[in-house]
């Protein structure tokens, strides 16, 4: 199973040396394994293989296929997708792309649906405390954080790469890219991607009005979107790794709006644009220092409209521009074999108007520095880091929202208790916040200037688990993580009356959790192989704001208290087969936790048939998918149906 | 797209009322003067489209003093649609209009089946609001900006005129349609192009000539001399709520402070709660004179006013409210409304759905 090592992997190794902090790393991309041993704190990884052998769809597909994680999903191919990990909302969600976190400074969140799976070598998640300390400090500064690490060029002997992808599928779905690699040398290459995607989406759906049935279509739905990506690698010496990507996407969607009885017209449209350039410098010295650079400058557009006669001039615009620059620096001394320190600072300027006479031009400067230390023995691992955060806003036309200063301590430790098993305790805590967005700050007449941030404390206890792998037996790898989060000062928009809405700290959850994540091996012959995997997730996540209140204990809105997943494969030599299950249990579309608010539970299945094989030089990838094969109706966010069964069919040629 | 969400919030915001004022169909002239009866009170919830919460009809039996839920989707087996904001009684029928889902629901005053579901043409307006009825008619505002006439006997849209922008209420005075150009939608620009009431002659059905009135007119109510009122709701910052007075000869006068308010007779009850307020008044003013009546015209206020309205032939007052939240309207989760004796002393306290906002009476004539 292991892959011809790639040029980023050879890198990798060049910079070893046995330094603790880097062997964590190269063990991600170099050992198939579901769940992160010795990590700290729990730890999710997907790799590009499992992508295939997962029958794995798309991100939002990819992330339900973690425990722990609720995926907001409006449904189709441009219905907007975030992630939750543990009930804390999607706002305490990091993403970051290539190491550098994505920051919407608008409205705090990554929707997913904007990211591509093509491109992706790897997806992390981690919850709680980020196993590797040598980072920037707004990598720390998020209860939990999800990594997309995409695919860097594998050149072998060859000087060129050229890739050709194309997928075809339900509902107009058409989805290109062409990636074109280049080594000038040993010590620099470079990569490009232009890939462009477009889909009608005009799926029907069964609409259930209490006895009224009708078979439905989700009109206004259609969607394009492309991007250009271009990457240098340089190696300058066996020391220094720099790499530098560059990112151009934009986006065209109808909103089909959420169903509403009797009135299936919409005509709400969102034009989206995003520029960043960002650079990633790493180097280490003799002197047990290693030093980390990292910039970038992000660039986004985001355009609403809808049109109507209820409004002024037929239509309403809604435009918005931000921008950010980012800079970091991290210096990691490892003064023994087994300890290290790091010491990160992160400065970073956003800024963000809009059209409406209640744009005032709201900035931002954020100075993060995080302080961490580790111990690392083959029995005992140990993270201890302090994070101090300060947040000066600032309004070129108005009043600013107030500034922000905290500190944030986290913890970890992972315990080998035998010497002879792979068998791992372990424990965390974090204590960690959001600051306002720039929305709940400013938009319009509805944005708060006086929010306090939302915060949030993580505990988790957890085992860990993998069988010595002998010959032919099957192997076994298991986490069951226990968990208590709470959020407090929640921030939610509150109704003055129905016309006029403000933002408040007003909301505290309790929750409690368990997380399960299981994976097998077992071969059947030497060609022949079956490949298990299943997740579990319980939430017991309510609303304690006010015991007053009717739903006071009540499990959070869009929160099931069960989830899972699984997946079975079995790869032979004709044509690797994957079935694959997500589901979940009941889930209240309100706060209130009545049975006429409730959305059913529901299984969702797929198959994915896939195979790699060469025509003479040509390496050619063939995949179909069948997604949804059951048909089953369900919905995510109620009167936002999901598609029912469709297809789609991938074609990929490497010359 | 949380943005989107917010605005989403707006949009559904501003779509809906916070209270309507009594219909009181004694104005009809297709009936006989006899004694009417006041036999009970439907209660229109609206819902909420944040929460995918649509709206519901409830109804207080006066005579078992109970309140029934949910009588539209169980009378009918499929529900009345999102944000179902005012109805009114004609003759044997109700009338429901349900803004967001664009629907007229014809049903049966007794029974809440639903005789026929008007959805307006593109040409007739759409988003329908609130409605007077007047001589086999039913006239409905539509938040885009028309006012159409529905005929009773064929249940249908026959004719369609243009008012301002986003209208609001109506109220019949004097043979005329009285609307609330609102131009609640342009709260960006200062509702610049609404500050007006569209005054509509029935018999011709065209609109004689706006009424300039204060900042983003909302609600109307009428006293017994044939004086209008209209609540002017402001802009929920430099500029507050406030009645002002519409006389025979369309002169306008201000009348009093108030977020919103019901009348009976010559009485006019104002409850005043303006935004970030946490001293809300009701006091009760005599309509011609302006002297106020009482300070305290019921003696237990509720916990977050939502609508007002007084039975005309009982006198009772029902105040709708929300429940609290750390002292935040609890948007999402059922209301109630109180009960008080015409002289404001509560009788009883019953639950209703989501956002009780409409409260329409029912009269029988005896």
């Amino acid at each position: 199973m292991c892959l011809i090592p790639s040029y980023a992997q050879k890198l990798k190794s060049d910079t070893i040396t046995g330094k603790v902090h880097q062997i964590q790393e190269v063990k991600i991309t170099g050992e198939r394994k579901k769940v992160s041993l010795k990590s700290t704190a729990p730890l999710q990884i997907i790799k590009l293989e499992e992508i295939e052998q997962k029958g794995i769809t798309d991100l939002s597909d990819a992330l339900r296929r973690f425990s722990g994680v609720n995926v907001k999903d409006y449904g189709g191919a441009g219905g907007m997708k975030t992630v939750s990990v543990r009930s804390l909302g999607a706002n305490h969600t990091a993403i970051a792309y290539d190491g550098i976190v994505m920051n919407n400074c608008q409205t705090g969140q990554i929707d997913l649906s904007s990211l591509t799976i093509d491109n992706v070598e790897s997806i992390s998640l981690a919850v709680g405390d980020n196993n590797d300390i040598f980072t920037p400090a707004r990598n720390l500064a998020s209860a939990a954080s999800l990594s997309i690490n995409t695919t860097r060029p594998d050149f072998g002997n060859k000087k060129d790469l050229l890739s050709f992808q194309t997928k075809a599928g339900s509902f107009g779905y058409v989805n290109s890219n062409l990636r074109y690699s280049h080594k000038f040398s040993e010590k620099a290459a470079f990569s490009t991607l232009m890939d462009c995607m477009r889909a009608d989406n005009l799926y029907t759906f069964t609409l259930v009005n209490i006895n009224l049935v009708t078979r439905e279509r989700r009109y206004n739905n259609s969607i394009w979107n492309g991007r250009w990506e271009s990457n240098l690698y340089l190696r300058p010496n066996s020391h220094t790794q720099w790499d530098t990507k560059t990112y151009w996407y934009v986006n065209s969607r109808y909103l089909p709006g959420a169903v509403i009885l009797y009135n299936s017209d919409s005509k709400e449209h969102m034009k989206e644009k995003n520029f960043f350039t960002q650079t990633h410098y790493k180097t280490y010295w003799d002197n047990n220092l290693s030093l980390q650079l990292n910039g970038k400058y992000n660039w986004a557009m985001s355009h609403f409209s809808d049109y109507g006669g209820e409004y002024p001039d037929g239509s309403v615009q809604n435009v918005y521009f931000q921008r950010e620059l980012y800079g970091s620096a991290a210096l990691l001394y490892t003064p023994t074999h087994d300890v290290a320190f790091d010491y990160s600072a992160d400065y970073s300027f956003t800024n963000m108007n809009y059209n409406s006479i209640y744009n005032v031009n709201p900035y931002r400067h954020s100075i993060l520095q995080a302080l961490t230390a580790k111990y690392d023995n083959s029995r005992i691992k140990a993270t201890a880091s302090m994070l101090g955060s300060i947040y000066v806003n600032g309004a070129k036309d108005g009043e600013s929202s107030a500034n922000q200063k905290h500190l944030s301590p986290s913890l970890s430790l992972s315990w080998k208790p035998l010497q002879d098993a792979n068998f791992y305790l372990r424990a965390s805590y974090k204590d960690i916040f959001r600051v306002a967005t720039f929305t709940e700050n400013y938009f319009d007449r509805m944005g708060s200037r006086d929010l306090k941030p939302e915060k949030t404390k993580q505990y988790n206890l957890g085992v860990t688990y993998q069988s010595t792998a002998e010959g032919n037996k099957p192997t076994l790898s298991l986490s069951i993580d226990g968990y208590h989060n709470t959020v407090n000062d929640k921030i939610v928009a509150m109704p003055y009356n129905m016309f006029f809405w403000t933002m408040v700290n007003l909301g505290k959850v309790n929750i409690w959790g368990l997380d399960v994540n299981a994976h097998s091996d077992m071969p059947l012959s030497d060609k022949c192989k079956i490949l298990a995997d299943g997740n579990y997730t319980y939430q017991y996540a309510v609303d304690e704001t006010d015991p007053a209140i009717s739903y006071y204990k009540n499990q959070i809105p869009y929160t099931p208290r069960n989830s899972g997943g699984a997946s079975l494969t079995l790869e032979n030599p004709i044509v690797n087969v994957s079935f694959h299950g997500t589901g979940v249990s009941k889930r209240y579309r309100t706060s209130e936790n009545k049975a006429e608010y409730r959305l059913d539970g529901y299984i969702e299945c797929g198959l994915a048939l896939y195979k790699k094989f060469k025509v003479g030089k040509t390496g050619i990838y063939l995949r179909g998918d069948l997604i949804n094969m059951f048909d089953k109706q369900y919905e995510i966010v109620k009167n936002y149906p999901m598609p029912g069964r469709n297809g789609k069919i991938t074609v990929k040629i490497d010359l | 797209m949380k943005t989107k969400d917010l605005l989403k919030i707006c949009t559904v915001a501003l779509a809906f009322p916070f209270f309507v004022t009594a219909c009181d169909n004694s104005e009809n002239d297709d009936t006989t003067p006899v004694t009417p009866v006041s036999t009970g009170l439907y209660i229109l919830n609206s819902g909420n489209q944040s929460s995918s919460i649509e709206g519901t009809l409830s109804y207080l039996d006066y005579k078992t003093s109970t309140m029934s839920h949910k009588l539209f989707s169980t009378a009918n087996g499929r529900s009345l649609g999102m944000t179902a904001e005012s109805a009114v009684v004609y003759g044997s029928k109700m009338y429901i209009l349900v803004t967001k889902s664009n629907t007229i629901e014809v049903v049966d005053k007794k029974t809440c089946k639903s005789i026929k579901q008007i959805q307006p043409t593109a040409a007739q307006g759409s988003m329908p609001r609130h409605s007077i009825v007047y001589g086999g008619k039913v006239y409905i505002t539509m938040f885009d900006g028309y006012v159409s006439r529905i005929d009773t006997t064929s249940l249908s849209i026959d004719a369609t005129i243009k008012v301002g922008p986003n209208p609001e209420d109506a109220i019949l005075s004097n043979k005329y349609m009285y609307v609330a150009n609102s131009d609640g939608n342009n709260w960006k620009n200062g509702y610049v192009n609404g500050q007006s009431v569209s005054k509509i002659n029935l018999s011709t059905f065209t609109e004689e000539k706006k009424i300039a009135v204060g900042l983003n007119p909302g609600y109307f109510c009428a006293d017994s001399n044939g004086d209008i009122f209209v609540l002017a709701r402001g802009n929920y910052g430099t500029v507050t709520s406030k009645v002002q007075k519409i006389d025979k000869n369309d002169k306008v006068t201000d009348f009093a402070d108030g977020t919103m308010f019901t009348s009976k007779d010559n009485t006019i009850y104002i409850i005043n709660a303006p935004y970030k307020s946490t001293n809300n008044t009701y006091i009760s003013y005599n309509a011609t004179t302006g002297a106020k009546i009482s300070d305290n015209f019921v003696a237990t206020k509720v916990d977050y006013p939502c609508g007002i309205s007084i039975d005309p032939v009982s006198g009772k007052i029902f105040i709708t409210s929300y429940n609290l939240i750390s002292g935040k309207a609890s948007y999402n989760t059922n209301g109630y409304v109180n009960e008080y004796t015409s002289d404001g002393t509560l009788i009883k306290k019953y639950e209703t759905g989501v956002g009780p906002i409409g409260l329409t009476f029912v009269t029988n004539l005896q």
